[in-house]
């Protein structure tokens, strides 16, 4: 029994000795990360001291792991794609990375994973790329903790923050991103989760799906960004828990979608946005318990959308709560709460025994003709709504919460 | 007297005649159709309408889907940016297009336009890309 155990411990250790740690930096055998990785193997670690490391573009081309201690910083002098991953389970942590070259048709970054699975990137620094980290033909990777800074101003060409594209199985967590064109962009990626990233100041869009089938994004804030977050052709996608807030401007919306399909948005606080949600070609989809505060409008339903249901949502202070431009309403509004519901509830089931309906006339006005705002408050329009409220002559007479509720929803 | 009528006249016409391409305000101005802010100068098309308005779009593609949904608009000229040279707009029809996979424009129009031969010609045999003509792209 003791020999075979021996035995066994000396396999164990025979194969844990296989694995090399290289050491690169100051003092250390190898100066450059260039020469590490020429002679690293599979399972061995690249652990680069602190300092300034300008080798132009370095591949990774062995499973590794490559750590930074001490922050060292791979500068890509505005010329070079700084860091790509060409192999399969590589890890990178502890680096600063910056000045990646710029827009050209090859889109370089400050990391680029290609066509590798099992990568995890996490607790890095990306500053001033072109794209920080970006992933093509990737699956089950791993993007967290990192930091992503870029200084994207408006007229110059930037790319995205977190960039994947065709992936799949993708973990995209606890990043933050401020800078770029879109903070974490999605085009043909399937099956990942965006769990807890903060997604700022990025001249286009906090998050961006294209053609993004069943992907989950879940607690993550999006604020100051140019236009929001846009989800676009696409079909079940689930948003839980996020937060839309401050994202103003002419086309601005704090959550826009665009031709999707069979989704379920959650528990979200949509707070401060020109437009809470714009929807256009949007079916099925269910929103529930969301909170809808303090926007220009709650939520502008275009004409093409249908069956979708919003039921227990809170709308609260928005200048319009809802707004469409067709007459043909082909949605579910059902036990909201309306803050500007006037009803009343005298059979105490709290919810109101009056129908609440949401589209004002003015709103409708506004939507054609946009100068029409000027005359928002007035005597006249308040009174065009009243009797409009009476009496639906102009606005769509289905447009309506039939029980809406008389408390706000605790959420 | 004459001469006011004449330069009223004047006004009156030039008010008429197509008002040539805009200047696009990158990550300013959004896409007619998608909705996206423009943020890729090199994909970006637009076309006027004979009243004078200007209607901008990110991709080709985009355009051309406009097109074939909206039937009832005074179209006037359509064109499309130098991918050389974004800020210059052509005509669409005198312009090479070019199509591409490794054109990545904003919707996968994947198409790029070009005011001269030479540049299309180099970066034709460079991807090994297709010519396509703006007619078939809004063939339905």
């Amino acid at each position: 029994m003791h020999i075979f155990l021996s035995i066994v411990f000396s396999i164990f250790t025979f194969y844990v000795s296989q694995a090399e740690i290289l050491r690169v930096g100051k003092g250390h055998p190898f100066t450059s990360i260039q020469s590490a990785l020429e002679v690293v193997q599979n399972g061995d670690s690249v652990i680069v001291s602190g300092g300034n490391y300008a080798e132009g573009n370095l591949v990774v081309s062995k499973s590794i792991s490559l750590i930074g201690e001490n922050w060292p910083v791979l500068d890509g002098q505005k010329k070079y794609e700084v860091l790509s991953i060409k192999a399969n389970y590589v890890f990178v942590t502890g680096f600063k990375i910056q000045f990646s070259g710029h827009a050209s048709m090859d889109d370089p970054g400050g990391i680029k994973v290609y066509d590798s699975h099992h990568v995890q990137i996490i607790g890095n620094e990306l500053y001033d790329n072109f794209f920080g980290i970006y992933l093509q033909y990737s699956k089950h990777c791993i993007i967290r903790e990192n930091k992503i800074v870029a200084l994207g101003t408006e007229e110059q060409q930037i790319g995205n923050g977190i960039h994947c594209w065709k992936s799949d199985s993708l973990q995209i967590i606890g990043n933050s991103i401020s800078g770029h064109r879109d903070g974490i962009y999605f085009e043909f990626v399937t099956g990942s989760v965006i769990w807890r990233n903060i997604s700022t100041h990025n001249i286009r869009y906090g998050l961006h799906f294209m053609f993004s089938n069943d992907d989950a994004y879940i607690t993550n804030l999006f604020s100051h960004n140019g236009a929001g977050v846009a989800v676009m052709f696409t079909k079940n996608v689930k948003m839980f828990n996020n937060t839309f807030i401050d994202n103003w401007g002419d086309s601005a919306y704090g959550l826009l979608l665009k031709e999707i399909s069979d989704s379920y948005i959650f528990n979200n606080r949509i707070i401060r946005n020109t437009a809470g949600i714009f929807m256009e070609g949007t079916n099925r989809i269910l929103l529930e318990k969301n909170i809808f505060k303090d926007n220009g409008w709650g939520m502008k339903i275009q004409a093409s959308c249908m069956d979708n249901e919003i039921r227990q949502n809170n709308f609260v202070s928005n200048t319009f709560d809802v707004s469409t431009n067709g007459s043909l309403v082909l949605n579910k509004f059902e036990h909201n709460y309306w803050d500007e519901y006037e009803g009343y509830d005298i059979d105490k089931n709290n919810t109101g025994d009056v129908p609440y309906r949401p589209l004002s006339l003015f709103s409708m006005l506004v939507e054609k003709n946009p100068p029409t705002m000027l005359l928002y408050r007035s005597f006249i329009v308040t009174l065009l709504d009243r009797s409009e409220k009476i009496i639906p002559t102009l606005t769509p007479d289905n447009f309506i919460d039939e029980v809406p509720s008389m408390h706000a929803i605790p959420l | 007297m004459m001469a006011t009528a004449v330069a009223a006249s004047l006004i009156l016409l030039a008010s008429c005649t197509d008002p040539g391409p805009k200047r696009i305000k990158l990550n300013v101005d959004s896409c007619a159709f998608c909705k996206m802010t423009i943020t890729n100068a090199k994909y970006a098309t637009q076309f006027t309408t004979h009243k004078g308005r200007h209607y901008v779009f990110d991709d080709i593609i985009c355009m051309a889907d406009f097109v074939k949904e909206n039937s009832s608009i005074d179209y006037g000229h359509f064109y499309v940016a130098d991918f050389c040279k974004p800020e210059e707009f052509t005509d669409v029809n005198r312009a090479i297009l070019l199509q591409d996979d490794d054109f990545r424009s904003p919707m996968r129009g994947n198409t790029a336009g070009f005011a001269v031969q030479d540049s299309a010609s180099h970066y034709k045999t460079l991807l090994g890309a297709n010519e396509v003509k703006w007619d078939n792209l809004i063939r339905k």
